[in-house]
């Protein structure tokens, strides 16, 4: 991404394109692995820069875990290429990539106190015991767990064995640090304490991340890029605002947030531009880019907070007229499911500073009027039912 | 009243259990010379005569020994074993799984012609190696359940964590696999030892002049003579293998400890 926008804008220096090139941290190319007959890794391009933080973000068995093992070398690739710091490694044994890797279960040793835990990497690499130690009670002190030297995994609470298992895979500064589902088995308040500690750490330290995840929320937060992937191939690559903002399908749309769909046929609308007509007669503007062919069966997809209720709708939004159809009060926001004569009811996602609470709701079998800026809807072509 | 019923019973069960070992050591103390029961004064001189037959102390000495070679052996070949069986996936991993566990179902006299019938042609009846070879196949079962029991509770990404910090598989086994293993190596070891030393079928097929093992030494003597010699002798067997039960109960304590840290990390 990086690498593109540079080559991009600075096309007459060569040796610009050639740094650029250099500043590849990991590059995968065209790499595959089957289980059997089961694909599951097919055919995966994707270049990631120093210090960049990436999540791999897919459904359970979508080959994110497989991708991510193949390049700590824990699972062997069929074919492609896969680079470290511009080396080819997959021929290299793990012991020898200078990677790490956070686990699921954190995988901290019983038998080991925190600090041999930690340790465990420098020892391996028969660095000097002086220097150990000093490193030791450095990292140990950036990810806040000084005096917990002497204590057991069996001892450590869930967070404080996630820093233990994050201080061992940085401390021998890995050209690549993995993570694979780290903060699964964290409760919602801890874990995401810890996506923003480990963001700020990933940060401070600049160290190239990859971090494999199922939630979308999680894949959001900490990443300078997401990678969509689906049954064993990259769906779609880009900064976490691009691919919720502008998923470049179904399944993105579907899986990254909130998200509804109906589905039409494209007319002409009233102004000329293209409109889509849903269930009986209602008629929806479609954005102004998309230029489908009339008559053609469309999906249309616009997240809940795009919409707005009984509000002003200025030039260039949509406005439909609904009934409420069912309530949801989430706090801080509200959702109302609102019947448009549609296949499936619109949601809208309103914050409640809006309706002053739940005195100000909108009753069921109200009268409601949705609005949209035309151009937060995306259109796609229905898969067939 | 029903209280009582109960305590009866479990005293009679206890007594029923206990009775060999109850009444084979007070007869060593006994004066009389022949194994009576209850015993009648007290004396630990079949305690001494037992100095006085050199057959004995020889067929102990190659008992020790030939356990402690099965042991290692097994202790070896069955680690190896229960590494291959978790590693690597092939067809029939499970047929040969229970194959390791075969001599532990099948008859002991079966076993033994078989052994026999294998050893003779080689030259190896009447001579150690035989001996150690045919313990071997009784004391690999135990190791390969109980260290096969400890490695099933040993998550493979603690083998893989170390691998991606640096270690090679060497260095993996070293400072991981082994050191969690350790309780199901002990305790298998502790086994195997005294499987290997009471082992009696096996060992009849194969001993003879020269090389006896203690069981057989001891039927023998009580076939000549019935003093109370054989009860010292097991007396001080007993004590043996309270001791080995005790460091068992003991490590297999710590079993469970590593086991309970080995998960206890993650939830």
């Amino acid at each position: 991404m990086n690498a593109d926008m540079v080559r991009a804008e600075e096309p007459v220096f060569s040796m610009n394109a050639r740094a650029a090139e250099r500043a590849v941290a990991v590059s995968l190319r065209a790499v595959s692995k089957s289980y059997g007959a089961f694909p599951a890794v097919a055919g995966v391009d994707l270049d990631i820069a120093p210090g960049e933080m990436v999540s791999l973000l897919g459904p359970s068995g979508c080959g994110k875990t497989t991708t991510l093992r193949m390049i700590a070398g824990l699972e062997e690739a069929d074919a492609g290429e896969i680079t470290i710091a511009g080396r080819r490694i997959n021929e290299t044994p793990p012991w020898r990539r200078n990677i790490g890797m956070v686990f699921q279960n954190y995988a901290l040793f019983p038998h080991k106190t925190v600090a041999e835990n930690i340790a465990y990497g420098l020892v391996m690499r028969k660095v000097k015991r002086e220097e150990i130690a000093r490193r030791v009670a450095a990292v140990m002190a950036q990810v806040h767990l000084s005096g917990l030297e002497h204590r057991r995994p069996a001892q450590l609470s869930g967070g404080q064995s996630q820093r233990v298992a994050i201080a061992r895979a940085i401390i021998t500064r890995p050209d690549v640090l993995l993570f694979d589902e780290p903060l699964a088995a964290l409760d919602r308040k801890l874990r995401e304490h810890m996506q923003v500690e480990i963001r700020q750490l990933q940060r401070e330290v600049g160290i190239t991340t990859i971090f494999v995840t199922h939630d979308q929320e999680e894949a959001l937060t900490l990443s300078d890029r997401v990678v969509v992937m689906e049954a064993g191939r990259i769906i779609q690559v880009g900064r976490p605002a691009e691919v919720y903002e502008r998923p470049v399908n179904r399944f993105v749309s579907d899986f990254i947030g909130v998200t509804n769909a109906v589905r039409g046929v494209v007319t002409t609308g009233p102004d000329g531009c293209k409109s889509l007509r849903i269930g009986a007669g209602t008629i929806v503007p479609l954005p102004l880019h998309a230029d489908p062919p009339a008559g053609q069966k469309l999906e249309m997809v616009l997240r809940p907070e795009k919409i707005v209720v009984n509000g002003a709708t200025p030039e260039g939004w949509v406005s439909i007229e609904g009934s409420v159809a069912h309530v949801v009060y989430m706090g801080a926001v509200t959702y109302y499911h609102v019947d448009i004569g549609a296949d499936a009811p619109l949601v809208a996602m309103i914050p409640n500073e809006q309706t002053f609470g739940a005195s100000g709701a909108i009753p069921i079998g109200a009268p409601i009027r949705l609005g949209w800026h035309r151009d937060s809807a995306m259109v796609f072509v229905p898969p067939d039912p | 009243m029903r209280a009582n019923i109960l305590t009866i019973y479990v005293i009679g069960v206890l007594l029923f259990l206990a009775a060999p070992v109850l009444i084979v050591i007070p007869s060593a103390f006994g004066q009389e010379a022949t194994l009576a029961f209850p015993p009648i004064g007290f004396t630990l001189k079949w305690f001494s005569n037992i100095l006085a037959h050199p057959e004995l102390i020889s067929a102990f000495g190659n008992s020790v020994a030939i356990a402690l070679m099965a042991t290692a052996v097994s202790l070896v070949v069955g680690t190896m074993t229960v590494l291959a069986l978790r590693r690597y996936e092939f067809p029939g991993r499970e047929a040969l799984r229970m194959l390791f566990l075969a001599p532990l179902v099948c008859p002991a006299i079966v076993l033994a012609t078989a052994v026999a019938m294998v050893l003779s042609p080689l030259g190896l009846i009447r001579t150690f190696t035989g001996l150690v070879v045919a313990h071997t196949l009784v004391t690999l079962p135990y190791i390969v359940r109980t260290v096969g029991a400890s490695l099933a509770g040993l998550d493979v990404a603690l083998e893989e964590a170390a691998l991606t910090l640096g270690a090679n598989p060497w260095q993996r086994f070293r400072t991981i696999t082994l050191p969690l293993l350790g309780s199901g190596l002990l305790v298998g070891a502790t086994f195997s030892l005294i499987i290997s030393f009471d082992e009696f079928t096996l060992s009849l097929f194969i001993v003879g002049n020269g090389m006896m093992t203690l069981p057989l030494e001891m039927f023998n003597y009580v076939e000549f003579s019935i003093d109370p010699t054989i009860a010292a002798v097991s007396t001080i067997l007993v004590l043996i293998t309270t001791a080995a039960i005790l460091l068992i109960e003991k490590l297999g304590g710590l079993g469970r400890q590593f086991g309970q840290s080995a998960s206890g990390g993650a939830r």
